[in-house]
Parts: structure tokens; C-alpha cells; sequence
């Protein structure tokens, strides 16, 4: 398999806070990367730098073999952009758009037509063309912002937060898209907060926080790992009474973490914690309203690794 | 209570900005100083120096820009969509421009009754001596006056670059054909004739009258129509301030 | 570059009421401007106040009305007398005016001999060179509004967008340069072009040598508000304004003045506004090229600092990650 991003030691700081701390991961060609993490983890820093917007303080970067400092040029012509903002220029039709940032790769007259036909239909926009983003809805402004990153068939698509507000039927054909990008031969770094999205589309995940990456593998494998086992959620009154490591000295409890009043205990699936757990609380005079369970998943291996939930 | 709570809020927003500040406290000074100093070979030492001249006239001018201050507190990029989200409280429309037109107003006030104050005091600017109190009345009338017309464009128009830019052009016009750069009278008898339309004009000529004459012909009339053109305004503002049409 | 430049000018139509007061409403007051110039007059408007029955000497440089009584002395401040004269039993007249002393020996002169003596004013400027001053101001406060497009689209995140593709922003910045410098160019020479040959009014120079004026008049307008695009993020139009208008009083862009404040002199002679109009009287003044190589390499020294200072801040704010 080609390597298409190459990242070694990256690191970025803002004033004295590190946004990205030493990260160093891989893509090869034709994979779908969901990058998730909490706000602030350093994902858009990450992406920003990737996209060549943002000069890293240390670190080694190469995209498809081009280093990122010395070669920047040479990677802006095979990579796309898909930015958080929907960066459009509303004052001009759909199609102009896509015709304006294609134009800039240096496409002319009848390839550029060609691309921009062909972006716009990939997003489902092609009837639209010549509407102005104004009178758009906010799920077809997103479509559009995708269509003025693809147009030009980059080979290295980032899309950092593209679904971001949109209505279900925007956000499907958004997810289609992209699956057909794939399938055309892009590779995708996908950035979301929407847990769902990432595992129905990526190959690899990479979880961010505090500017570290905490964990990188397949959906599989990062449950598998981290989070195979049942997560117990109590709505504590009076966390105060207990000490967390009590917790951890159940037999079969791997984690343990408190969210204001929410106390999240991981166990291994197969131990009867339960009983231990809830005889503790209660001992310790710790009294609850709400208990629920929920069996290993994505979300709960996210919780495990960030203490964070996602939208935090 | 609570519209002096959104009042302040506005104010804090105009008064955290340093370029609005700057453009009503020091600009309308170094103007004076600079259009007085670069005229003042074209004055004699009679009754009026070329800084009792601009000492008026770019107060007046400055007094007229504050359209811009107006339109800037109400519609410039970052507290547009904070004061249009007033709109989802449970308040009145009118609350939402007339505190923009209220705090402008009052940043004015201070603003140009301090130059007025210091221009007299430290500079020796001929603002009336002890008519002074009745230059520092149709100053703030006109600064009044000002907040409200910028408020209203806003109003009509929904944008602050359309409002501000479109404002420009009546104060541009107002001032050239009321005397504020260069006599009118020196362009014959029509012009001055023309001149007699421009609001400016008279307002230079009410004020020159009550330094140089003592006589206060024209402060009630000046006065009350421009407190008449600022409810105009107003009036204007409530009749096209549809704030839903800015949510989107 | 092509794409960069065509973007603008297809945004044209919603920043109509920005366009149209740059292209036509602008022009229209230098028309206006260069109208009423060739029409301001040179003549005092005297009121002559006496109750006896005195012949008045005629002049054509002197309108005089004879009342009574004194005007009030605001009729003076508004410019609607220049002087007033009065006389007293002896015959003596008594000249009160709020022009300077040479003015008002020339009335007391004029009224005393009937003959109005030679004025020894520093040297007048060209009619040409107050138009281009006026121009200069107009152009530095409206160059502004022609860029409007740079810091919209970096509000609205499309500036970012573009600096991922293989556009640079020094690209970006030229091309804005360029729609700002013909936004600025073409409707400025046409209203003078035109208030010249239909109008007949005088402008100092030929067309041909007002077009390369015009050039090197736009070109420092555009770098101005490049520059002042930016290094600020909100407001520019109102500071571009107030700096424009502040400097080019210094830089005798209205009045040709001689002032004897050093500190003054020495930053208006840094001013390139002030290098700009001592060329253009200079050329007007159908001087060689010699004479005002000087001043013309001195402003492009500014051009050129100005349009290099815009492209290393944006540099620097990207680096940043400010965009």
C-alpha cells in the first residue's frame, strides 16, 4: 500500500498550550480516517497543518511523498479541503463557486467544465447551479462546501466537521458522497463529532486529547481493547462519600470515571460486578437516582480513553 | 431597569471600541489643529482666527459623523449577531435600536461637549465664552440627530457597510454646500442659494451668530428641528425595524 | 491570478451601492469639484458702511454694497462679506476683515487711491494640482471600499479556503490590487476626462500626461488600502478615512500652505501625499523629468513599502493562524 501522509513528531503550541503535542500516525491510499476527539483535543490544529495553512513548530509531515514545509505547493494541487466554515461565496451561483476554486488549480474551459459538472452531481447539486448560495438551506450550503473542495479530484480529501447542523437527508447524501470518493480513489481524513458517522465510514480512527493521539486502530479493535466490557452509569447525589479507588478495587472493574453527577464504571463484560458496585455505593452511604448499563461500543471505548463524552 | 441594562451593554460595546473612540475624541481635535495651523495664513488677526473657524466647523462635521459610530454599534460584524438576538427576549423592538440610538448618543455628548470644553478652556477656541452652553446644546442636538439618522439607515437598509457608506453621501453633500471646508459664498449666488437647503449651514450660521453676535435668532428654530428630524427618525426606525429579517 | 480577478469583478452586483458610489457618485463630486473650481471667485465682497454721500471707486475685483449699517460680524464668519469698510468724518476708512493683512491693505488701498495694488500672494498653485489633490483624497477614502472584498472573505472563511489551494496570498493580495487600482482608475479618468473635453474646464495638464498621473495617484491609493486591509480587522473603512483625511491636510493636499511648525514640516515631508503634489505642480509647471525624478521615485519607494508591509503581515497573521 502507498503511504499517502506521513506525520513524525508533529507539534504545534499557542502561546505556552500545546494544541498538538508530538503526534505521529500514517494514512495509506484509499483509506477513510475519522479523526474524533473532544473540543480543544488539537484535531483542527492537526488538520490545519495538513492542509498547509498552519506552519507546525516541530515535527516531520509528508503528503503523498511531498514534504510539507519545503514542497507545500506541490501538495496543495493533490489535496482538498473541506473547511468547519461553509466557505463559499454566497454572492455567486453554485456553479461559479466550484468554477472559482477548481479555476485556481488551473483547469481551463473544457476539463474545468467537466469537473465542475461532475463535483456538483456527486453533491447532488447540479439542478442548483445556478442558484446562489443565499437561497440555499444549510444542508445544501454543506453539499456545496464539499463540491468546491472535490472538484479538482484531489488525492487527499480533509474534511474536518463537513456535517456539522444539517438535516438527515443532507447528511446521508454527504455520506454517500464520500463512500464514492473512496471508491474513486481518494483518501479521506473525516473529522466529526457525530460518533455514528465515523463508524459507518472509516477504515482507521484516530482519537485525539489534549493534543496526543490516545488510540488508533478499527472500530473493532478499539473496543475490543479499551472498552470491551459493560459501562455502568450513576446519577450520584453525593459523590463526596466515596473514594473512587474503592471502586477500582472491585474485582473485574477496569475504569472509573466522574462527569459532574454522572460516575461512569467500566467492568470486563463477563465479571458479576454489578452487585459489588452497587453494595459499595451504598455502604459508603452514597445514594442514586438513575442507574443505566450499556454494552461496549465506540462511544463507551471514547468515554474510556477521554473521560470526556464527545460533545463535551 | 432592564432597558438601561441593554443600554450600558451597548455603550460598553461602543466604548471597547478604540476606533470609534479615537474617531469622536481625538480626530475632531487633531482636525481642528491641522485644518487651523494649515489655514491660518489666509486669516488675519482680526475677530476670527482660522482655529475659531474649524474649531467650529470640523466640531460640526465631526458631531455629523457620528452616523458612522451609530450604524458601527448596531450592525458592524461582531455585535450584530448579539443584537439581534435580543430579538428572541422578551422585549419590545423599540427597546433594540433605541438603545443603540441612546448610547451613541452619549458617548457623543461626552465626547464633543469635552472637545467644546477643552477647545474653549485650553486652546482658546472662540466658542461663545460664556454663550458656550448654548453651542454645547446645538452640538448635542445635532449629535442626537446623528445617532438617530445612522440608527434608521441601519433600519432601512440591514447592512452597517450599506448604511454607513450610503450615509456618507448626504454628509459629504451637506457639508460642502453648508460651508464646512470653504465659504459658499465664494461659488456666487446660486450656490449660496443652494446652500440654504443644507442643514449644516445653518446650524455654522446659528452658531457663528451666538459667538459672534450674541444673537439667538436661530437656536430655537435649529434646535427644535433638529430634535423634529431625530423623531422623524425614530419614527422611521419602528415602522421598518423588522428584526426577524436579521436572524437568518 | 486570471480566477482571482474574474471572483471580484462576479461580486460585483452585490456590493452594488459600494460600486456605484466609487464609479459613479465619486466621479460625479470631481466633476462637480473641477466645475465649481474654475468658477470660485477671486473678487471681496465689501459692505461699505457710510451714511454720506461718497463716490465708490469701481473695480471688477471689488463688489461693494453700500448700507448704513455694520453687517453683523457673522456675515463675516460665514463668508458672506469679505471686509467691512467704514469711513469717518476725516475721510479716513477703517478696513475690519477676517482675511490676512495683505487682503485687507489692498481694500484700504483700493478705497483710499481707487486703484487696487498688485498682490504679492505666494506663489498660487495649478489648477491641476488642486484637482489632483482633491482626486488624491477622494481616491485614499474610497481606495478602501474597493477591497472591500479581502476582509469579507476573510470573515466569511473563503480567504483560508483559498490559501489550501495553490494560490498564494501574495497572489490573492494582487489580484485584489488590481481590481482596486481599475475600480479606482477608470471612473476617476473619465469624470475628468470628461469634464474636460465636454465640459471645457480647465485641468492643468494634457490627458495624456493626467493619465500617467492618475497612475501613480491610484496606484499609491491601492497600496494604502491594501496595507490598511491588512493590518486591521474591523473598522478599516472609518480609520482609512480618518488617516487619509489627517494626512493629506498635512500633506497641503487642500491648501498649499507654508507653516512654521518644524514638527509638522518634517512629518508632512515624510508623507508621500506631500511628494505627490509638489510633482504634480512640478510637471504642471511644464517642468524636465529631472526635476521631479525625486519625488516620483519617492513615492514609489512608498508604493512599494506599502504593498510589501500588507503581504509579510497577512504572512505573518496565517503563520499565526489568524486568517
Amino acid at each position: 500500500m502507498d503511504t499517502i501522509v506521513s506525520v513524525s513528531n508533529l507539534e504545534k503550541s499557542y502561546h505556552s498550550k500545546k494544541a498538538v503535542a508530538g503526534i505521529s500516525f500514517s494514512i495509506q491510499k484509499g483509506e477513510i480516517i475519522g479523526l474524533l476527539g473532544p473540543n480543544g483535543a488539537g484535531k483542527s490544529t492537526t488538520i490545519n497543518i495538513l492542509a498547509t495553512v498552519l506552519s507546525p513548530d516541530h515535527g516531520e509531515v509528508q503528503i503523498l511523498g511531498y514534504d510539507l514545509i519545503r514542497e507545500a505547493k506541490s501538495i496543495k494541487k493533490e489535496i482538498g479541503i473541506v473547511p468547519q466554515d461553509i466557505a463559499i461565496f454566497e454572492e455567486i451561483t453554485a456553479e461559479q463557486n466550484v468554477r472559482f476554486f477548481a479555476g485556481l488549480y488551473g483547469f481551463k474551459r473544457n476539463k474545468l467544465n467537466e469537473l465542475v459538472q461532475e463535483a456538483l452531481e456527486l453533491v447532488g447539486l447540479y439542478d442548483k447551479k445556478d442558484d446562489k448560495p443565499r437561497t440555499f438551506s444549510g444542508g445544501m450550503k454543506r453539499r456545496l462546501n464539499i463540491a468546491c473542495a472535490i472538484a479538482h479530484q484531489p488525492k487527499l480529501i480533509i474534511m474536518d466537521e463537513p456535517t456539522v447542523g444539517i438535516d438527515p437527508q443532507s447528511r446521508n447524501h454527504i455520506l454517500n458522497s464520500i463512500k464514492t470518493l473512496r471508491q474513486n480513489g481518494a483518501t479521506i481524513i473525516y473529522s466529526t463529532h457525530y460518533m455514528e458517522e465515523v463508524e459507518s465510514l472509516s477504515d482507521r480512527i484516530m482519537i485525539m486529547n489534549e493534543g496526543r493521539i490516545i488510540a488508533e486502530d478499527t472500530k473493532e479493535n478499539l473496543i475490543q481493547n479499551i472498552g470491551n466490557g459493560i459501562t455502568y452509569t450513576f446519577k450520584i447525589n453525593n459523590f463526596n462519600q466515596i473514594n473512587k479507588n474503592e471502586i477500582f478495587q472491585i474485582h473485574g472493574v477496569t475504569n472509573v470515571q466522574l462527569t459532574g453527577k454522572d460516575l461512569f464504571i467500566t467492568s470486563e463484560k463477563n465479571k458479576d460486578t454489578l452487585h459489588s458496585i452497587v453494595s459499595l455505593l451504598l455502604d459508603n452511604g452514597c445514594s442514586f437516582e438513575k442507574m443505566t448499563s450499556k454494552e461496549a461500543s465506540l462511544e463507551t471505548a471514547f468515554l474510556d480513553l477521554t473521560g470526556r463524552s464527545l460533545r463535551d | 431597569m432592564r432597558f438601561l441594562r441593554i443600554v450600558k451593554f451597548d455603550f460598553g460595546n461602543i466604548f471597547k471600541n478604540s476606533t470609534l473612540l479615537i474617531s469622536n475624541t481625538v480626530i475632531p481635535l487633531i482636525l481642528i489643529g491641522l485644518m487651523g495651523f494649515v489655514t491660518q495664513s489666509f486669516f488675519g488677526n482680526g475677530i476670527m482666527s482660522s482655529y475659531d473657524y474649524y474649531g467650529v466647523s470640523m466640531v460640526i462635521l465631526s458631531a455629523l459623523l457620528i452616523i458612522m459610530t451609530a450604524t458601527n454599534a448596531f450592525m458592524e460584524g461582531r455585535v450584530k449577531q448579539a443584537n439581534i438576538r435580543m430579538i428572541y427576549a422578551p422585549i419590545p423592538k423599540f427597546e433594540i435600536y433605541l438603545s443603540k440610538i441612546i448610547s451613541t448618543y452619549i458617548l457623543g455628548t461626552l465626547a464633543f461637549s469635552s472637545i467644546l470644553i477643552i477647545g474653549q478652556y485650553f486652546f482658546y477656541i472662540n466658542y461663545g465664552g460664556t454663550n458656550l452652553p448654548y453651542i454645547l446644546l446645538i452640538v448635542n442636538m445635532l449629535v442626537l440627530f446623528g445617532s438617530c439618522f445612522g440608527t434608521m439607515m441601519c433600519c432601512l437598509l440591514g447592512d452597517e457597510e450599506k448604511a454607513s457608506s450610503i450615509s456618507q453621501l448626504p454628509v459629504l453633500l451637506f457639508s460642502a454646500f453648508g460651508g464646512i471646508f470653504f465659504s459658499v459664498y465664494g461659488l456666487g449666488k446660486m450656490v449660496a442659494a443652494i446652500s440654504c437647503l443644507s442643514p449644516v449651514r445653518w446650524i455654522m450660521e446659528c452658531a457663528f451668530r451666538i459667538i459672534y453676535d450674541n444673537d439667538f435668532a436661530l437656536l430655537l428654530p435649529v434646535t427644535f428641528s433638529l430634535l423634529g428630524a431625530s423623531i422623524v427618525c425614530i419614527v422611521i426606525c419602528q415602522l421598518t425595524f423588522k428584526p426577524e429579517e436579521f436572524t437568518c | 491570478m486570471l480566477s482571482l480577478i474574474k471572483n471580484k469583478f462576479l461580486r460585483i452586483p452585490e456590493k452594488l451601492h459600494i460600486l456605484i458610489i466609487a464609479v459613479i457618485v465619486m466621479p460625479l463630486f470631481i466633476g462637480a469639484a473641477i466645475f465649481f473650481s474654475g468658477h470660485f471667485m477671486t473678487s471681496y465682497k465689501i459692505a461699505f458702511i457710510t451714511d454720506q454721500a461718497v463716490s465708490i471707486p469701481e473695480n471688477e475685483a471689488m463688489r461693494i454694497n453700500k448700507m448704513n449699517e455694520a453687517p453683523t460680524a457673522s456675515s463675516l464668519a460665514m463668508g458672506e462679506y469679505n471686509a467691512f469698510v467704514e469711513t469717518n468724518k476725516n475721510g479716513e476708512f477703517t478696513v475690519t476683515t477676517l482675511n490676512d493683512e495683505s487682503d485687507k491693505k489692498a481694500i484700504q488701498t483700493f478705497f483710499e487711491t481707487g486703484k487696487l495694488p498688485e498682490i504679492n500672494k505666494t506663489e498660487q498653485r495649478g489648477t491641476g494640482t488642486n484637482i489632483l489633490g482633491f482626486v488624491l483624497v477622494v481616491a485614499l477614502m474610497q481606495g478602501v471600499a474597493l477591497t472591500t472584498f479581502y476582509p469579507d472573505d476573510r470573515n466569511n472563511a473563503t480567504f483560508k479556503r483559498i490559501l489550501t489551494s495553490p494560490a498564494e496570498s501574495k497572489q490573492y493580495l494582487a489580484a485584489q490590487g488590481i481590481f482596486t487600482f481599475i475600480g479606482l482608475y477608470v471612473p476617476t479618468f473619465t469624470a475628468i476626462a470628461i469634464t474636460k473635453i465636454i465640459f471645457g474646464a480647465e485641468i492643468g495638464f494634457g490627458l495624456g500626461t493626467l493619465a500617467i498621473l492618475l497612475v501613480i495617484l491610484t496606484s499609491l491609493a491601492t497600496a494604502f488600502s491594501l496595507f490598511m486591509a491588512s493590518i486591521m480587522n474591523r473598522n478599516i473603512s472609518l480609520a482609512t478615512s480618518g488617516i487619509s483625511i489627517v494626512t493629506c491636510i498635512m500633506a497641503g493636499c487642500f491648501f498649499s500652505f507654508t507653516g512654521d511648525s518644524e514638527v509638522l514640516d518634517v512629518i508632512s515631508n515624510i508623507l508621500p501625499q506631500k511628494a505627490f503634489m509638489a510633482m504634480s505642480q512640478t510637471v504642471e509647471n511644464g517642468a524636465s523629468f529631472q526635476e521631479f525624478a525625486g519625488a516620483l521615485s519617492y513615492i514609489f519607494l512608498w508604493i512599494i513599502v506599502l504593498g510589501v508591509a500588507g503581504n509579510v503581515v497577512t504572512k505573518r497573521k496565517i503563520k499565526k493562524g489568524v486568517y
